[in-house]
């Protein structure tokens, strides 16, 4: 009975490139541009991994939902140190259209897939984490968070959900060897199933929510039922 | 070549990381630069053949892979917290400040 951490990934332009808007004014310029994982989800990487090295989570998935090349993102959380990657593979393009509820629809899936005790994605949750305790022991959590003006202190049962801010780690990086295992390894590919595509539509109908862009999805839970 | 196999396949190996993580290396002239001057640095070197020497050629390369890291690291998070920084950094000592302070 152990730990599992679902963390999300996600290929964005990277953060040393001059943003450009395409000359139609359809989008910006992404052809040949560079582009990295988001920070943001290092540093949640680097946070499952952690507590997967102190022995308090049992396994780190990462799951990314975008085109063929979100593939390299799960390459680089796997030579991170993430033991599984997910790709939910959605057509090259539409990924603009992802609405946030369309994706935390998704995760719910896939926690749900995994067996995890979810049930509804019900769970309480700690954002905008600058340090993480985790206590395997009687299931809880312990987040230090970072609000406006200063810290607050939480503590949580767990499954639960954390988002990473910017003062919880510094990443690791990936290296040339640990990059060169992950593409030998194979990862699990998914398609996006027509909820998906239903939930994009209906998303789109809601005001957006606004994501804080300091705010990156790791879903702890635990594996079994008992 | 006395050199032993060990230390050629790890000095092969440093060589192959630096010039992983030259490609975003800053400079005007970027990777073609980059890659120019580890060739050098390394086919300087290349002549060596007392295993102390080696090893003291291969702990300066693995010195600067360490650095190159750290430069990545430092400028990737300094422009994070810049961008996304919270009013809670005004809080903070002033030589800190310093180092979140919006260019």
């Amino acid at each position: 009975m152990s730990l599992r951490v679902l963390v999300g990934v996600k290929r964005v332009i990277d953060y040393n490139v001059k943003i450009a808007v395409r000359g139609d004014k359809s989008w910006v310029e992404t052809a040949n541009v560079k582009h990295s994982v988001n920070p943001f989800d290092e540093i949640a990487i680097e946070a499952a991994v952690q507590a997967k090295e102190a022995k308090l989570v049992g396994e780190v998935i990462a799951v990314s939902c975008g085109p063929p090349k979100a593939q390299e993102s799960l390459r680089t959380a796997l030579a991170m140190g993430a033991d599984r990657a997910i790709h939910v593979e959605i057509p090259d393009g539409s990924e603009k259209t992802l609405e946030p509820l369309a994706v935390a629809k998704l995760f719910k899936k896939i926690a749900q897939d995994e067996k995890m005790l979810a049930g509804l994605l019900n769970w309480p949750q700690g954002t905008f984490a600058s340090k993480i305790d985790l206590n395997a022991g009687d299931k809880s959590l312990v987040v230090t968070r970072e609000i406006d003006g200063g810290l607050e202190t939480i503590k949580t049962a767990l499954p639960a959900v954390v988002t990473a801010d910017l003062r919880l780690n510094t990443p690791r990086f990936a290296t040339l060897p640990n990059i060169m295992k992950a593409k030998k390894e194979a990862h699990q590919e998914v398609h996006a199933r027509r909820p998906s595509a239903s939930t994009c539509r209906r998303a789109s109908r809601f005001s957006r929510s606004r994501s804080r862009p300091s705010a990156r999805v790791v879903a702890v839970s635990p594996t079994s039922t008992s | 070549m006395t050199v032993p196999a060990p230390l050629r396949s790890r000095a092969i190996r440093l060589y192959k990381e630096l010039l992983f993580l030259g490609r975003d290396y800053p400079h005007p002239q970027g990777f073609p630069w980059f890659r120019a001057r580890l060739k050098r640095a390394f086919q300087g070197k290349a002549s060596l053949t007392d295993p102390v020497e080696i090893e003291k050629a291969l702990a300066h390369a693995d010195y600067v892979k360490r650095e190159i890291e750290a430069l990545y690291s430092l400028r990737k998070y300094r422009t994070m917290q810049r961008r996304y920084g919270s009013a809670w950094d005004d809080t903070l000592p002033a030589a800190l400040k310093e180092l979140h302070r919006d260019p």
